[in-house]
């Protein structure tokens, strides 16, 4: 004679891997994922709060970068080149350095022709060149090129060309560039 | 003596052993598990969902926590921040490229003998790598033609030397002036590369003699005419 308890008991047992099978299996396995996901979020958070105290440490540096060095920096390379003040300055430094000043242009801007130029020029400034012609002697066209040097902006020598002039003198024709910021390619809209 | 035993109505029993019954200790033991398993299974299902609960609620403060950090990030800050370190490494790649003409002038001075005159010089500069000149160079004889193209090939600023178009004249130079004749007079293109790092521009404390640029000063003309005052109004405004 079987025992009435005996189905019970069966149907307890068969209850409980029913329980388990349906339930606290997929449960546990749902909260594995959740944890994965917990511990990707954690790295993530991390990651980001690095890039935050970063990002705070650059700009407490920038911060204190002093007002000199930084009108220092934006006159060296500004924003945008005044081609009128440029030229003024070139004939300041020509009467400055003794020779005499013939003529000063402004030729252009540098302009980016193709793809190969474009992936070279990414981290170059933007070039204003211009042209001066100035008549001296031999020294002072040396200190023309001396005070250019100590220019507080860039007065880079791109093209010389020096010749005698019927007066015994030196014709210098000079092409000059200097430069202005260009933003990253990326911030152009 | 008489056995009392034998004459008792009670029916005697003999030693008879005890079945055991193995069949209900099966079931006890049988039913120990399944009590012990539904029970396990059921606070197992209790701890499954709680501990679920506290996950969840743990993953969502993680979210929060998350973008609560993305919300912080600064995207101005960040633009500043980009923006300044592209200005410096602008600046810094010119500064870096920056020569020194009067440097390259004594270099030249230094390479070029006493016999030799320089008629004409054209240079050109070549991206951030070298200077390229073309100097038209004149002399007296062929030997000093010689000698200059080994002190040219020998000087240390000098990366490369080409002498080209070597000619020969007596009397006339190119514009057709008459020289001073007896000393034939040797006419050569000497094409010199000059590297860059070679000719680097190195402050000098004692060279510094800053100039002060000032705006130019706007005379105001007291009997002005109109087109005069007009003048003044507008290089004011450029100012």
């Amino acid at each position: 004679m079987i025992p009435k308890g005996l189905f019970t008991q069966i149907g307890m047992l068969i209850l409980s891997v029913v329980i388990i099978v349906t339930y606290v299996q997929p449960a546990f396995t749902k909260i594995g994922i959740v944890q994965d996901n917990i511990k990707n979020y954690i790295e993530e958070r991390q990651k980001v709060e690095s890039v935050n105290v970063k990002l705070t440490d650059l700009l407490n540096r920038i911060s204190n970068v002093s007002n000199t060095d930084r009108s220092k920096l934006l006159r060296y390379l500004p924003d945008s080149v005044d081609e009128i003040a440029v030229q003024r300055d070139l004939v300041i430094v020509s009467n400055e350095a003794g020779v005499k000043y013939k003529d000063v242009n402004f030729v252009g801007v540098e302009e980016i022709k193709n793809n190969r130029d474009l992936e070279a020029s990414a981290n170059l400034p933007r070039a204003y060149t211009f042209s001066l012609s100035v008549e001296g002697s031999y020294e002072q066209i040396k200190n023309l090129f001396l005070l250019m040097e100590q220019n507080n902006y860039p007065l880079e020598v791109q093209g010389l060309g020096i010749k005698k002039s019927k007066e015994g003198f030196l014709m210098a024709e000079i092409q000059l560039a200097t430069y202005s910021y260009k933003e990253p390619i990326s911030n152009i809209k | 003596m008489v056995d009392l035993s034998s004459n008792s109505f009670i029916p005697k029993r003999g030693p008879a052993k005890r079945v055991r019954n193995t069949g209900s200790r099966q079931v006890y033991v049988f039913s120990i598990i399944s009590y012990i398993l539904m029970f396990a299974t059921l606070l197992a299902s209790g701890s499954v969902l709680l501990y679920g609960k506290y996950v969840d609620k743990q993953l969502n403060s993680e979210v929060v926590a998350l973008n609560t950090e993305i919300n912080s990030f600064s995207e101005a800050g960040m633009q500043e921040v980009l923006e300044f370190d592209k200005r410096l490494g602008q600046a810094y790649g010119r500064l870096n490229n920056s020569v020194s003409i009067v440097s390259m002038f004594d270099a030249l001075e230094d390479a070029t003998i006493d016999t030799v005159r320089i008629a004409s010089l054209d240079l050109t500069r070549e991206k951030d790598e070298k200077f390229v000149l073309d100097v038209s160079v004149e002399t007296d004889s062929f030997d000093s033609t010689i000698f200059q193209r080994g002190v040219y090939q020998n000087n240390k600023v000098i990366d490369s030397v080409e002498i080209s178009a070597v000619q020969s004249a007596k009397v006339e130079d190119k514009s057709g002036t008459s020289v001073s004749s007896g000393t034939p007079l040797i006419m050569f293109r000497a094409q010199i590369e000059i590297p860059l790092s070679s000719v680097p521009y190195v402050e000098n404390s004692n060279q510094v003699k800053p100039i002060t640029i000032v705006p130019p000063k706007i005379e105001q003309k007291t009997t002005s005419t109109e087109g005069s005052e007009a003048d003044v109004v507008s290089n004011e405004e450029n100012i």
